[in-house]
């Protein structure tokens, strides 16, 4: 009776921290789309108030009439999906060749990989520059998407994934006569779905967010990302406060969709599966 | 499976090909051979300037047929921006820029004659070797404005005419005043900004900080108007937040809790828009030894290695014609930078003219001071960032003394200018 007691008040105690913890990280959100739907005049009248006491979709209207967003969002997303769907492939073989193969190089390598995630964008942005003019790839989305691909973090989270497979998995398998190609797209892939599904979530992520590499190798703005034209309605000494509120808002709306439709993906697969225990 | 990846990537490497667009092959050919190549034109803000450069470009493309494609940068990124495009080796044939870098040294063209023939203050532009590289497009200033219904209810008033002007004692006294009669919670805010404290320094006689010998130095008045900056952010006249912890001073003047607010002509349009919950109003600046503002604004300047350079100096010369000009100034709420232009503003014209009687009125110091520093980020090897303002927000942080403030402003001047 106790334990059940003691058991009841944990997981209420647990459940409120986790609603006030939920309600710190929404609070600003929240905040930003009830502020894009104040008129520019009540934006920092005081006292603050939290509502909009006329509230006005004008923002909008405002910020879709003066941010071609249709543009940015097509850019950004060909950026995003490419870029997404090759670093999972590459991430993911990458991984599994660190993970399965023993080779004494192997282990130096995942060793320089690892040591690039200690190397700020900035330290690496003008040598990566320099190659990206030399192959000819300035001012194109390419330009974009290659250097993006290689994420150590990636190799990283599908390596540590890959070890806690069972070699005996793998060694049935080739035993049964399939070669390492299908080895491992028909086996390890789809037994790594969640990192699949979390890593893709994540390099989605960093490369719609992506700010500083675009601004760089871009100089077309028929080619523009969503958070170049973003930053571009911060002038030098004062801020369109309603253009910039409502835009931020639109911007976020594909990001959350994305999010809300992939995030039931995320799930664990036993990789236990056709052993004998 | 595997023939569905194969498919994938043999489809994502031809979308990657087909993404290379690449440009490098025309290079330097590009507009003056008439290949349907717009002319590119980088500015920052024009989107919160009302679009008034956008407006201009596509006036320019009715009457002449040449296509101008205004490209909206942000502002932080513009001079690394462009900095890169000339090591692409694919500079814009025009930009709208407050700063420069070293890299453009050179490579900027020579618009002397233009700004010559439309009457453009030449003296306002950044001539390097007696080639004026960067004329000046729009002007702003330094300038005060206040919370007039705080003022009304606390039954003080404030100088409407030149004569009138008062002195910074006596601007502190109202607005202390201000401050006990009222619920205003400060007395002042000023922008967290070298160039609004440079101007509050020229007011003081201070003659800001000059290379004398082999050495950066400054006068006696410097160090006493930093003293009494230091005594004014306590928290009562003026919160030390703005200037420690980057607390945004327009949003706080516009929340109507604060007496006055030392900022710029560029938040004329904003307020005139966005305050309904109380008056204000522009009014002429404080002094103590000389009347000064501080000049900003930005230039403008054309790329030699665009291949359009002659399209770029044509709409040059046609922008700064009066007609034009009259028309941009009106759009973004510009202060004019040509001596004939006579322009209607569409919002709180009053205070426009207010601007034109403080810049009129100031020490010389207000632009030449701008102009030098300008020109040492074009023909430096290094440029220095906000060193004064730098070394203040230590200073206020109880961090170092004044005397060590103004110290190591000089050694970091001396080492970026003349070492």
């Amino acid at each position: 009776m106790n334990s059940k007691l003691t058991d009841r008040f944990s997981t209420v105690m647990l459940t409120t921290a986790l609603f006030i913890v939920a309600f710190m990280y929404l609070f600003p959100i929240l905040w930003l789309l009830l502020s894009s739907l104040k008129p520019g005049s009540e934006l920092f009248s005081y006292p603050l108030t939290i509502l909009p006491e006329t509230p006005t979709v004008d923002g909008y209207a405002y910020s879709w009439s003066t941010m071609q967003f249709i543009k940015y969002f097509i850019n950004t997303l060909i950026v995003a999906v490419i870029t997404t769907l090759l670093t999972v492939i590459a991430s993911a073989t990458c991984g599994f060749a660190l993970a399965k193969y023993n080779y004494k190089w192997l282990n130096v390598f995942l060793i320089c990989m690892l040591a690039t995630t200690m190397l700020p964008t900035e330290v690496i942005m003008t040598p990566t520059f320099s190659v990206i003019l030399e192959l000819g790839l300035y001012d194109s989305l390419s330009g974009l998407i290659i250097p993006s691909i290689n994420t150590a973090t990636g190799i990283f989270m599908f390596r540590q994934y890959f070890m806690t497979v069972p070699n005996d998995l793998l060694e049935s398998a080739r035993i049964d006569g399939a070669h390492e190609g299908k080895i491992f797209f028909q086996l390890m892939l789809p037994i790594a779905k969640p990192v699949v599904i979390t890593l893709a979530i994540f390099s989605f992520q960093w490369r719609w967010n992506d700010y500083i590499w675009p601004l760089i190798v871009l100089s077309d703005p028929n080619k523009y990302t969503v958070q170049i034209a973003l930053r571009s309605l911060i002038g030098a000494d004062n801020i369109d406060w309603v253009l910039l509120l409502s835009s931020s808002i639109i911007s976020l709306v594909p990001m959350i969709i994305i999010f809300i439709v992939f995030q039931r993906y995320i799930m664990d697969t036993g990789a236990t599966s056709g052993l004998k225990g | 499976m595997k023939k569905t990846f194969l498919l994938l990537f043999v489809l994502l490497s031809t979308i990657l090909v087909a993404c290379s667009g690449n440009n490098s092959e025309s290079n330097g050919e590009s507009g003056s051979e008439s290949n349907g190549e717009k002319m590119q034109f980088y500015v920052s803000g024009d989107t919160v300037e009302g679009s008034a450069l956008t407006k201009m470009s596509e006036k320019y493309t009715e009457e002449t047929g040449v296509e101008i494609e205004v490209v909206d940068v942000p502002y932080d990124d513009m001079v690394t921006k462009i900095t890169n495009m000339m090591r692409a080796e694919e500079p814009p044939a025009l930009a709208r820029v407050t700063g420069f870098n070293p890299a453009w040294n050179g490579k900027l063209m020579d618009l002397t004659e233009v700004a010559e023939q439309n009457n453009v203050m030449v003296d306002m532009g950044i001539t390097v070797e007696d080639k004026l590289v960067a004329p000046p497009l729009d002007l702003t200033a330094v300038g005060m404005f206040i919370n007039k219904s705080l003022f009304e209810e606390a039954g003080v008033s404030y100088p409407e005419s030149e004569e009138e002007v008062w002195t910074w004692e006596e601007f502190l006294n109202s607005i202390s005043t201000v401050v006990e009669e009222t619920d205003a919670q400060y007395g002042m805010v000023m922008d967290n900004s070298e160039h609004r404290l440079n101007a509050f320094l020229y007011q003081h006689g201070s003659k800001g900080f000059y290379p004398d010998g082999d050495e950066y130095t400054t006068n006696e008045e410097t160090e006493d108007a930093l003293q009494r900056f230091i005594d004014m952010n306590d928290n009562t006249i003026m919160p030390k937040a703005v200037w420690t912890a980057g607390e945004d001073a327009s949003s706080m003047f516009k929340s109507g809790r604060v007496a006055a607010y030392m900022s710029g002509s560029w938040q004329i349009t904003d307020f005139a828009s966005n305050i309904e919950d109380f008056e204000w109003e522009a009014v002429y600046m404080p002094y103590e030894d000389v009347r000064a503002t501080n000049l900003g604004g930005n230039y403008l300047v054309g790329f030699e290695g665009s291949g359009q350079e002659e399209q770029a100096r044509e709409f040059i010369d046609w922008l700064y014609q009066k007609e034009n000009y009259e028309e941009l100034a009106t759009y973004g709420g510009y202060l004019p930078v040509t001596e004939d232009a006579e322009v209607e503003y569409e919002l709180a014209q009053e205070a426009y003219q207010l601007y034109q009687d403080e810049i009129a009125a100031s020490d010389p110091i207000a632009s030449q001071q701008r102009n030098e520093l300008v020109v040492k980020q074009l023909i430096s090897q290094r440029s220095l960032g906000s060193s004064l303002a730098d070394e203040m927000i230590t200073t206020l942080n109880d961090e170092q003394s004044l005397d060590e403030a103004i110290e190591n402003v000089k050694v970091e001047m001396t080492e970026a200018y003349i070492d």
